[in-house]
């Protein structure tokens, strides 16, 4: 639910890779609380605004500030499966995180995961390798979630699980910024939706 | 810390998991069994070459380490951090143990096979030489470590211009005395490349580790590791991450 509190705030920033501009002096301010998607034809630079929001690219002018210290959560459009056990990498994560093994267990049951705890992630499906890469983010989420097209390759079932967890998370007012094309998720998900076309960001009808 | 210690973890299990490992450790078997196949050899020349065949092997290791990352992985991962130096601090740990490993094995197989065959070396091993020899071999690779991983493909993009720029270090550093003595300006290549080669020049023919050129040596070693290893982590972050 948007508050009133400013949590980040764009001064005319822009993007470039190259020659070619992908976001173009775009200003706004987001707002603690606030679920927002960013759609748009493929290569318009969605996932690229998320990463910029989170200070993991860098801008290439303008001004990002936020307005309190933020850590980010962040679900990768395609998550990267590296030559370790499945189970070895949530582990890994969740002792990062100082979270209770039991909250990794839940999430691994949740999703559908446990017959593959042992899998290599280099060897798991893309859609099973997308829940791991939902359920590092799930198991300690931060103030701002970063979802990029969070359901690609997943079943129905674990849909239905991941978009629970999302709306309870907007409950305790985690804040929100995902990229998809998926109507169905945007309607489930989004307060808010804007389209980025040509570089620049522009507001969709409210909601 | 325990974000950085648990990092490391998971990035020596991911380590040790995959193959990166497996053309160093064969290499490291073929030296040891060659150089100590020629017996009897120098005390302090076989430390130094030792050295001078880790420098290589660190430096193979850290670019074949930054080959392999993934930048989405990567980016997760610094997410799962407290701040940017945790995760930095985790890759450089992970550097410095597997350099750690090797010197324990370079160090430690002559010593082995002084006390079971002493004939190997033209004169008596003493815990002097270990120490100084070790803490050299140790130097120097961390000295390969930093070299490697400093030409990091997310600021050289191309993986070839991260290898030849490696190479280029390591053989100027190699050529440097001749090309010192040539053009005498050039003696400020002795700041900017890393000094594992320096050993040499100090004990020349005398099979004897002298401390307090050691001690100087050491310390440049030191100083080169840090120097390289903190602009890289200032640019690294600078830049952060491509896409």
């Amino acid at each position: 639910m948007k508050t009133n509190v400013k949590l980040i705030t764009l001064e005319n920033v822009t993007k470039k890779y190259g020659g070619e501009t992908i976001i173009d002096s775009v200003s706004h301010t987001f707002y603690k609380g606030e679920s927002i998607a960013f759609c748009g034809h493929n290569g318009c630079g969605k996932s690229t605004m998320l990463k910029l929001i989170s200070g993991i690219i860098p801008i290439s002018s303008g001004k990002l500030q936020y307005h309190e210290k933020l850590r980010f959560s962040y679900v990768p459009e395609k998550f990267a499966g590296m030559e370790i056990e499945m189970i070895d990498y949530l582990r890994g994560v969740e002792r990062m995180e100082g979270v209770d093994p039991s909250v990794t267990d839940g999430l691994i049951e949740d999703f559908f995961l446990e017959s593959m705890i042992h899998t290599r992630m280099d060897k798991l499906s893309k859609g099973s390798l997308q829940k791991v890469g939902v359920i590092q983010a799930l198991m300690a989420p931060h103030q701002v979630i970063l979802l990029d097209e969070p359901l690609s390759g997943q079943d129905a079932d674990s849909q239905k699980v991941f978009l629970d967890k999302m709306n309870e998370l907007r409950g305790q007012g985690v804040t929100i910024f995902m990229a998809c094309h998926e109507e169905k998720l945007i309607d489930a998900l989004s307060d808010r939706v804007y389209t980025i076309e040509k570089g620049m960001l522009l507001e969709m009808d409210g909601r | 810390m325990k974000n950085t210690l648990e990092l490391f973890t998971l990035r020596r299990k991911i380590l040790q998991k995959g193959q990166v490992l497996i053309v160093p450790v064969v290499a490291t078997a073929l030296f040891i069994g060659f150089m100590y196949s020629m017996a009897p050899i120098g005390v302090t020349g076989s430390f130094l070459l030792s050295a001078a065949f880790l420098y290589f092997v660190c430096v193979f290791i850290s670019m074949t380490l930054n080959g392999k990352e993934n930048d989405v992985f990567e980016e997760t991962l610094m997410m799962h951090c407290d701040s940017p130096l945790n995760y930095y601090a985790s890759r450089e740990m992970l550097l410095i143990t597997q350099c750690f490993g090797y010197t324990l094995i370079l160090t430690v197989f002559p010593s082995v096979l002084y006390l079971l065959r002493g004939s190997m070396f033209i004169r008596p091993i003493g815990i002097k030489d270990v120490i100084l020899g070790g803490l050299y071999i140790f130097l120097s690779g961390l000295c390969g470590m930093a070299t490697g991983d400093f030409f990091h493909p997310r600021f050289l993009q191309r993986r070839k211009d991260g290898i030849l720029g490696a190479l280029t270090v390591s053989v100027l550093t190699i050529c440097k005395e001749g090309l010192i003595e040539h053009f005498m300006p050039l003696v400020a290549l002795n700041f900017v490349l890393p000094p594992f080669l320096d050993g040499f020049k100090l004990v020349g023919s005398s099979d004897i580790f002298e401390l307090r050129g050691m001690v100087l040596i050491y310390l440049h070693m030191v100083i080169y590791t840090v120097v390289v290893t903190c602009l890289k982590v200032w640019v690294l972050e600078k830049k952060k991450f491509r896409y």
